[in-house]
C-alpha cells in the first residue's frame, strides 16, 4: 500500500509444533485496493494439529471478512465463538485473534482476542498503547475481553503481533522459566537497532528461528509471526520484451538507465537492445544452471538478466505454488521471485512486439503469451504477496 | 594454429527449446584437442530466429541456422581442419 510515499510491508512466517504436518496456527492478509486498505488477521486455534487448524482458519476467514464489512468487533467475536465446533474433550469452542485493520491514511487499529500483547516498535523503542478493554460474554468459558487499541502509523514503525508459540518458548528450561517474555523484545531490538532496514520478511524469520531455538529446535508449539513494517518503498523494475516499435529502443534503454531501483531484465532480445543502445557489455554466466532454463546473464548496471518467456513462465509457478524458500544457489526464476519478494513497488515494462518464431504450434506450450503470463504475475503479487504493481506496455 | 575459432552458442528462447540446451552439453563432452582451439561463448539472442531455423551458432562470424548435436561436432572438426 502506498501512503505519502510510504510502504506498508506485511509478511508472515510459522512453523508448525515438532511433528505436526499441519499448523494449527492461521494467518490472512488482504488489501483492499479501493479503500486502500491493508487487514491482517492472526489466529491460534485450540490445541495443535487439523484440529486447530479448523479452528484458526475458520476465524481468520470470518475475522477478515467481517472487518472487510465494517462489521462490529463485537458482532464479530461473537459470531466466530458461535460458529466455531466446540471441542469434544474440552466441551469449548476457542481460538485467539489478533486483527490488525491499517487505512489509507495509515490509522491502525489492532483487536486482540487471547493472543499475547502486539509490539510496537519506534525509534529504537517499543511504545506502549494506551487499549480500551471490552468484555465478551462467553457461557462455556467465563467472560473474556477484548483489548482495541488506535494509533497512527509512522514511517519505520514495525508492529509485531505473534502466537502464544514465541512468546512461550523456552518455557520450563533454565534460562527462561516462564517463557521468552520480554527477552523477546530485547531480541528484537538488538536486530533492529543493529540493521535499521530489516524487512518485515527477514524479522518474521529470524523471530520465529530464536523461538525454536529457545525450544531446543523441537517446537513445543505451533510457532507464527507476523510483522507489518511502514518504509519507503523498495522500487524494483522488470523489463521484458522488445518494444512495439523499433523507434522505441532507445526509450526503453533510458527508462532501465534513469530507473531508480533495482533491475531485472527478462529476455535476450530486450538484453541485447539494452545493451546495445546503452553500450553495455553482456556475458552469459554458464555458472548457475538450472536444467528448465536458459542461463543467466550479467550486464553492469543491471541487478540480473535471465532468458524471457519460459523464465517469466517458472516465476509464475513459483509464485503460485508459494514455495519461495530457497537455497542460496538458486536458478534464474528463483532469483527473480527473489528480488520480487524483496520488493514493494514493482514496475513491469512489457515490450508487446511478438516473435513470430514462437508463434509455431509446435513448440512446447510453456511458450505462452507475455502478456498473459505478466498479467498473472501481478494478480499473484498484489493478492497473495501484498505488492504495488504496475504494468506499462511499450 | 594460431588462432582461436571463435563459437558462439545462441541460448536464446527459441535455439534454446529447439535444441540449444543439448548443443551446450555435447560442447561440454567435446575432446581437449578439439576444445584447445576453440574459444566457445554463449549468447542471449543471435537474434535471427524469425528468419532462420534456430538453434543457431556463429562460427568465426558465420551464423549456421538448424545445428544438431551431431553435426556441431562436424561443423567444429570441419572449421578447425580448414583454418590449419
Amino acid at each position: 500500500m502506498k501512503n505519502n510515499d510510504n510502504f506498508i510491508e506485511v509478511d508472515f512466517f510459522q512453523k508448525n509444533k515438532a511433528g505436526n504436518v499441519v499448523c494449527g496456527d492461521s494467518f490472512m492478509s488482504q488489501k483492499l485496493k479501493g479503500e486502500g486498505r491493508i487487514i491482517s488477521v492472526l489466529s491460534d486455534g485450540l490445541g495443535s494439529g487439523i484440529k486447530a487448524c479448523v479452528l484458526s482458519t475458520l476465524t481468520v476467514t470470518m475475522a477478515m471478512n467481517f472487518t472487510a464489512m465494517n462489521e462490529s468487533i463485537l458482532q464479530t467475536s461473537k459470531s466466530i465463538m458461535n460458529t466455531l465446533p466446540k471441542d469434544m474433550v474440552r466441551k469449548i469452542s476457542y481460538s485467539t485473534f489478533c486483527i490488525c485493520d491499517i487505512d489509507c491514511f495509515a490509522n491502525v487499529k489492532i483487536i486482540e482476542y487471547e493472543s499475547p500483547a502486539y509490539y510496537l516498535f519506534r525509534r529504537g523503542q517499543f511504545i506502549d498503547v494506551p487499549k480500551k478493554k471490552i468484555p465478551v460474554e462467553r457461557e462455556d468459558l467465563g467472560n473474556t475481553f477484548l483489548w482495541i487499541s488506535e494509533f497512527k502509523l509512522e514511517k519505520e514503525d514495525r508492529i509485531i503481533f505473534f502466537s502464544d508459540g514465541v512468546s512461550q518458548s523456552g518455557m520450563g528450561s533454565a534460562s527462561m522459566p516462564f517463557g521468552w517474555e520480554d527477552g523477546a523484545k530485547t531480541y528484537i531490538a538488538g536486530l533492529v537497532n543493529q540493521r535499521n532496514d530489516i524487512s518485515a520478511k527477514e524479522l518474521a524469520h529470524k523471530i520465529v528461528a530464536q523461538a525454536e531455538k529457545n525450544d531446543g529446535y523441537s517446537l513445543k508449539d505451533d510457532t507464527s509471526c507476523c510483522v507489518i513494517y511502514m518504509r519507503k518503498p523498495r522500487n524494483l523494475l522488470v523489463c521484458t520484451g522488445p518494444p512495439f516499435d523499433e523507434k522505441n529502443d532507445k526509450y526503453l534503454a533510458n527508462r532501465v538507465k534513469e530507473f531508480r531501483g533495482r533491475k531485472i531484465l527478462c529476455g535476450g532480445t530486450t538484453a541485447t537492445i539494452i545493451s546495445r543502445e546503452l553500450g553495455l557489455k553482456m556475458e552469459v554466466d554458464m555458472d548457475i544452471v538450472d536444467k528448465e532454463l536458459p542461463p543467466l546473464s550479467h550486464m553492469e548496471g543491471v541487478d540480473l538478466v535471465t532468458e524471457g518467456i519460459l523464465t517469466l513462465g517458472k516465476v509464475e509457478r513459483i509464485l503460485t505454488s508459494g514455495n519461495t524458500e530457497f537455497h542460496k544457489e538458486a536458478g534464474p526464476a528463483e532469483q527473480v521471485v527473489r528480488m520480487l519478494l524483496d520488493s514493494d513497488k514493482i514496475t513491469l515494462l512489457v515490450g508487446t512486439r511478438i516473435n513470430i518464431a514462437h508463434q509455431d504450434p509446435n513448440l512446447p506450450v510453456e511458450l505462452e503469451i507475455r502478456r498473459n503470463v505478466v498479467k498473472k504475475i501481478k494478480y499473484l503479487l498484489e493478492t497473495k504477496y501484498l505488492k504495488d504493481v504496475e504494468i506499462m506496455y511499450i | 594454429m594460431t588462432n582461436k575459432i571463435n563459437l558462439k552458442i545462441c541460448v536464446g528462447t527459441m535455439c534454446y527449446v529447439m535444441g540449444g540446451a543439448e548443443l551446450k552439453d555435447a560442447i561440454e563432452t567435446l575432446p581437449a584437442e578439439l576444445t584447445e582451439h576453440l574459444n566457445i561463448t554463449y549468447s542471449p539472442c543471435l537474434g535471427c530466429c524469425e528468419t532462420q531455423r534456430p538453434p543457431l551458432i556463429e562460427i568465426n562470424g558465420k551464423r549456421i541456422a538448424g545445428v544438431s548435436k551431431i553435426n556441431l561436432i562436424q561443423i567444429v572438426k570441419e572449421e578447425i581442419r580448414n583454418a590449419v
